[in-house]
C-alpha cells in the first residue's frame, strides 16, 4: 500500500462554528491541493469539505508526516494552532476502512443519508481534474465507489426516511407516480411547512400555493418558493385543485372539517390526496383520515414512521459495516498482490539484465562454439538463476500473501537489488 | 415417458426462487435471472402446446388441466408484452408465484383424453379459447396490481412506513390495473360471445345446459363490467374498483373451473 493518510475533523468531535471556520469552497480546493503538492509534502491528495467534515485524503511523500498537512490545514484556513487536538489522523489500513465507511453514508450525521456519496465524488473528480491525484488514491476512491455503491444497493440502508420532511416526502411517493405532475397546498406559512415543503419543491412539483390567514406574510413566504399566494377565504377551493396539503398553521381549532374534504373529494372524483398536518394543535380532524382517497398524516405519524426507519438504517448498518470490512480485505490484498508483481518484477528485471551481460562476455570468451552448444550454455545460465531465485520468490509470496507478515516485502526490497516497476510495461514471468 | 411439462415447471419454478428473491435482495441480476427463467419455460410451454395442438388438431385447452397451463402461458405473455410499457421488475415478484400456482394445478390434474365433440374442431373454438383465456389472462395481472393497490392503500391508511418491498405507487398500480382491466374486457367480452354465435348458428337449443362455467363466465362479466364502468366515469372510489378487480378475478377462478363439468 502507497503511503496512504489522512487527517480532518467531523461533525462528532468539532463543533459547526470552527467545522466552519475550517471549510473549503470549490474553487479554494485545487490551489489548496497543489500548494501542498509544490510543498513537497504529497504526492497527491483529495480534499472533502462537506457541512460535516472537512478531510485530507494524501498520498504522503517519504519524510512528511500528517502534522505536515494539519498545520497547512490549519496555517490556510487560520484555523486556531490550540484546537490541534480536534484533528484525526487515520493511516493506511484505517484510512481505507473510513473512506469506505464515509462513502458508504456510515460516519453520516444522519445514518445511510445518500448525499455524501455525490460529495465524496465530487471532491475526488475536482482533484483529478486539477491533475492532482495519484495512481493510489485513483484506485483507492474507485474502490470506495464501488463499496459505496454495493453497500447502497445490496442493503438498502439510504432508502427508509429517517427525518419527518423525508418521511412525508417517501410516502407521497407512495401515493403519486411523478411528482412533477402533482401540485402542492400550504396552509400557514410556519418554518416546518418550509423544511416539509422544501424536499417536494427540489423534487419539482407542478406547482405550489399558500394560504395564509395574514396575506402580507403569505406573501412573503411563497417568495421563498416562487410559489403563488392564495387569499385565506379561498383555500377550500384551492384544495380541489391539489394533491398534497401541507398544514402548520397556528389555529386552536381544526380547519379542514370532514364535511368540507368530503365534497372536495367528490369534486375530485376520488383522486388521491395526501394531506401532511404539522400543526399542534392539528389543524386537520381526525375522521377526515377516514375518507376514502385522503391519506392523513400528523406530526406524530410521520415521526413514527422516521424512527421506524431509523431503527431499519441501524439495523442495516451492521451488515453494511460488514461488507465493508470483507471489502477492505479484498482491496488490501488486491494491492499487496500488485506490490508484491511490481517487487518480482523487478528483481527478475535485474536478474536479466545481469544474466544477459555475463552470458555474452562467457560466450566471448569461449571461442568458437556452435549454435547448438551456445544455446546448451544459455538455457543452462538461465536455469540456475531461476532456481537460485525461486525460492527466496516462493518466501515472499508466502509471506505476504498468505501470513500477511508486515514488511515481508519491504524485507525483500531491502535484501535484492529491485527495480523500479517501468510506467506501462509487464513485469517478466515469475521463474 | 417423462412429460414434458416438467421442464417448464423446473424454469417457472427457478423464476419463482429468483424473483422471490429479487423482492428480498432488489438485485438487477435476480431479475435478469428471473426472466430469462421464465423466457425458458414460456419456450418449452409455447412448442409443448403447439405440438398437442399440432397432433390432436384441437387447441390445448379443452380441460381443466390443459386450461389451467394455457392461463399460466397467457398471464407470463401478457407480462413480456407489456413490460416494455410497465417496466415493473417488481411485478414478477408477485406474478411468478401466480404463473406457477395456475401452471401446477394443471399438473396436478390429469390431463384425460377428451371425448372429441365437432365443435373442437372448427375456428370458433380457437378463437373462443384464445380470447377467452387472454381476457382471463388481463383479469389476472389487473388483479395482481389492484392487488398492490390495496395494500398499498392498507399500509398508507394505517400509517404503516413505506413497504419494504419496491413497489408501484398507488396511482401507477391504480392505472395498470385500470388500463389492463380495460383492454381485457373486450378480449374476454369477445370470447363470450364468440361461443354464444356459435351457440346459436350452429348448436342445439335442446341440449344447451348452462353450468358453473356459464355462471361464472356472466357473473365476472358483470363484476368487472362494473369495475370497468368505475374506472370509465370515476364515480366509483379506487379501492373499491380493485376490490371489484379482486372478486371479478375469482369468478375467472371458476370460470377455469367450470370446465369440469362442462
Amino acid at each position: 500500500m502507497s503511503d496512504l493518510i489522512l487527517v480532518g475533523v467531523n461533525h462528532k468531535k468539532t463543533p459547526v462554528e470552527l467545522r466552519e471556520g475550517l471549510a473549503f469552497a470549490d474553487p479554494e480546493k485545487v490551489p489548496f491541493l497543489d500548494g501542498l503538492r509544490q510543498s513537497g509534502h504529497v504526492k497527491g491528495a483529495v480534499l472533502l469539505s462537506t457541512c460535516n467534515r472537512v478531510e485530507l485524503y494524501a498520498d504522503l511523500r517519504e519524510g512528511s508526516t500528517a502534522e505536515d498537512l494539519i498545520g497547512s490545514l490549519m496555517e490556510s484556513r487560520g484555523f486556531p494552532r490550540e484546537r490541534r487536538d480536534l484533528f484525526y489522523i487515520q493511516e493506511q489500513k484505517d484510512a481505507v476502512r473510513h473512506l469506505f465507511r464515509v462513502a458508504s453514508g456510515l460516519d453520516s450525521m444522519i445514518l445511510g443519508e445518500p448525499q455524501i456519496f455525490g460529495q465524496v465524488k465530487e471532491a475526488y473528480f475536482q482533484a483529478r481534474d486539477g491533475g492532482v491525484v495519484t495512481t493510489p488514491l485513483n484506485l483507492l476512491f474507485q474502490k470506495a465507489f464501488h463499496v459505496a455503491k454495493q453497500v447502497r444497493t445490496q442493503t438498502g440502508i439510504g432508502e427508509r426516511p429517517v427525518t419527518i420532511s423525508y418521511a412525508a416526502f417517501n410516502l407521497a411517493s407512495s401515493i403519486f407516480a411523478d411528482l412533477s405532475t402533482k401540485r402542492i397546498l400550504l396552509l400557514g406559512a410556519g418554518e416546518m411547512s418550509r423544511i416539509v415543503a422544501t424536499h417536494f419543491v427540489e423534487s419539482g412539483v407542478k406547482q405550489v400555493r399558500v394560504a395564509n390567514r395574514t396575506y402580507e406574510h403569505g406573501v412573503e413566504f411563497a417568495r421563498y418558493f416562487g410559489a403563488e399566494v392564495v387569499p385565506w377565504a379561498d383555500f377550500p377551493k384551492a384544495l380541489i385543485q391539489s394533491d398534497i396539503v401541507i398544514s402548520s398553521t397556528g389555529a386552536p381549532r381544526p380547519i379542514l372539517l370532514r364535511p368540507m374534504v368530503e365534497t372536495v373529494m367528490k369534486l375530485r372524483r376520488w383522486a388521491s390526496l395526501f394531506i401532511i398536518d404539522i400543526a399542534v394543535p392539528r389543524d386537520v380532524e381526525e375522521t377526515v383520515g377516514k375518507i376514502d382517497g385522503v391519506y392523513l398524516y400528523d406530526i406524530d405519524d410521520l415521526q413514527e414512521v422516521a424512527d421506524e426507519g431509523l431503527a431499519e438504517r441501524q439495523k442495516k448498518a451492521t451488515l453494511a459495516e460488514s461488507m465493508i470490512a470483507s471489502e477492505l480485505d479484498l482491496y488490501t490484498r488486491f494491492l499487496d498482490h500488485q506490490s508484491l508483481s511490481e517487487v518480482i518484477g523487478g528483481l527478475m528485471g535485474w536478474a536479466g539484465r545481469v544474466q544477459d551481460a555475463e552470458l555474452e562476455e562467457a560466450l566471448k570468451r569461449m571461442g568458437d562454439l556452435t549454435p547448438k552448444q551456445q544455446e546448451v550454455v544459455k538455457n543452462t545460465v538461465r536455469r540456475v538463476v531461476h532456481k537460485i531465485l525461486h525460492h527466496p520468490i516462493t518466501q515472499v509470496k508466502r509471506l505476504v500473501l498468505e501470513e500477511e507478515t508486515a514488511n515481508a516485502l519491504q524485507v525483500f526490497r531491502d535484501l535484492f537489488p529491485v527495480e523500479p516497476a517501468q510506467e506501462g510495461k509487464a513485469p517478466p514471468e515469475d521463474p | 415417458m417423462i412429460d414434458h411439462s416438467v421442464y417448464a415447471l423446473f424454469f417457472y419454478v427457478s423464476a419463482m426462487a429468483f424473483a422471490l428473491l429479487y423482492g428480498g435482495f432488489r438485485q438487477k441480476t435476480l431479475f435478469i435471472l428471473t426472466v430469462i427463467s421464465a423466457g425458458a419455460g414460456f419456450v418449452i410451454q409455447t412448442v409443448m402446446e403447439a405440438r398437442a395442438w399440432f397432433h390432436t388438431e384441437i387447441p390445448p385447452a379443452a380441460n381443466l388441466h390443459e386450461l389451467f397451463q394455457l392461463t399460466a402461458w397467457a398471464v407470463l405473455a401478457l407480462y413480456f408484452i407489456l413490460y416494455p410499457m410497465t417496466r415493473s421488475r417488481i411485478l414478477v415478484f408477485f406474478l411468478m408465484p401466480l404463473v406457477n400456482l395456475a401452471y401446477m394445478a394443471g399438473m396436478m390434474v390429469p390431463n384425460q383424453p377428451l371425448e372429441p365433440k365437432p365443435f373442437y374442431f372448427t375456428p370458433w373454438f380457437a378463437i373462443h379459447i384464445f380470447l377467452l383465456v387472454f381476457g382471463i389472462g388481463f383479469f389476472f395481472v389487473s388483479f395482481l396490481y389492484a392487488a398492490i393497490f390495496i395494500m398499498q392503500d392498507h399500509s398508507l391508511r394505517h400509517r404503516h412506513a413505506p413497504s419494504h418491498l419496491p413497489i408501484p405507487s398507488l396511482e401507477e398500480a391504480e392505472r395498470w390495473s385500470a388500463r389492463l382491466l380495460l383492454a381485457g374486457y373486450p378480449i374476454y367480452t369477445l370470447g363470450m360471445f364468440s361461443s354464444i354465435i356459435y351457440g346459436v348458428l350452429f348448436g342445439n337449443k335442446e341440449h344447451y345446459r348452462p353450468g358453473l362455467l356459464e355462471g361464472a363466465s356472466v357473473l365476472a362479466w358483470l363484476v368487472l363490467g362494473v369495475a370497468s364502468y368505475g374506472w370509465l366515469t370515476a364515480k366509483v372510489h379506487p379501492r373499491r374498483r380493485s376490490w371489484l378487480v379482486v372478486a371479478g378475478a375469482a369468478f375467472s377462478v371458476l370460470i377455469i373451473l367450470g370446465i369440469i363439468w362442462h
